[in-house]
């Protein structure tokens, strides 16, 4: 059985902290690696989704300021070492059709894209309560309750 | 969960391998005791500087745009998203 503290230090990364973390000319790197280093200091398990990693692979090709063959070995070489990373794992949502349909209701009740409540959803079926993030598109939810941002 | 693995020679040490699902990352440190017949390995907790430059040595890696918002971030993938609409 799962102890409370077990639910409680459980964090899902946003796509732009991973991005400023792969990025050391980021005015937000240095603020990453500071996050990631609290969170790991803390004792927290840090989690990702396909879904993350979906807007991650493709930013980083998107926002390159090399060629896109130098991108992918860039991309090659940052995400190898992000899952070096400690108590780091990957979380997906239950496959079963009517659960999905929360992701809806996510929607209408937060006023959210259909990605940011598909990423709402993955952390609540997973029982992951905080959120690290750079942007404010989350913060309805935040006020809700319903999960926290990792500050 | 119990297997069995074999040891062998690595140069002057014994090499024991450790199956994947025991969740043990590559580099991580280990701490072995032994007791009676049985080998007991235990994860050793790494202090905040050690974390703190693991954390350093594992960023990096890619040329980004150098001023990329969170906004930006999520135009791109909305962009990404309307392309996709028929």
């Amino acid at each position: 059985m799962k102890s409370w503290i077990d639910v409680m230090k459980r964090c899902y990364l946003d796509v732009n902290l991973l991005l400023y973390y792969s990025n050391p000319d980021s005015s937000y790197h240095n603020q990453a690696v500071a996050t990631i280093s609290q969170l790991l200091s803390e004792d927290w398990k840090l989690y990702l989704s396909p879904l993350v990693l979906d807007e991650y692979f493709h930013n980083m090709i998107r926002f390159s300021r090399v060629s896109r063959k130098e991108a992918l070995k860039d991309l090659k070489r940052s995400f190898s070492r992000i899952i070096k990373l400690p108590k780091l794992e990957i979380i997906s949502s239950r496959l079963e059709l009517k659960r999905q349909q929360k992701v809806i209701n996510f929607m209408t009740k937060y006023q959210l894209r259909a990605r940011d409540a598909y990423h709402l959803f993955i952390m609540l079926e997973n029982k992951v309560k905080f959120l690290a993030t750079f942007d404010s598109d989350f913060d309805k939810v935040f006020k809700s309750g319903k999960i926290k941002k990792f500050e | 969960m119990s297997q069995t693995v074999q040891a062998f020679q690595l140069g002057s040490s014994t090499v024991v391998t450790v199956p994947k699902g025991l969740g043990i990352k590559p580099g991580q440190k280990l701490k072995v005791e032994k007791s009676g017949q049985k080998l007991v390995y235990k994860p050793q907790k790494m202090d905040k500087d050690e974390i703190h430059k693991l954390v350093e040595k594992l960023a990096g890696g890619a040329r980004l745009k150098k001023d990329l918002t969170p906004e930006e971030i999520n135009e791109e993938l909305d962009r990404r998203y309307e392309e996709m609409l028929p």
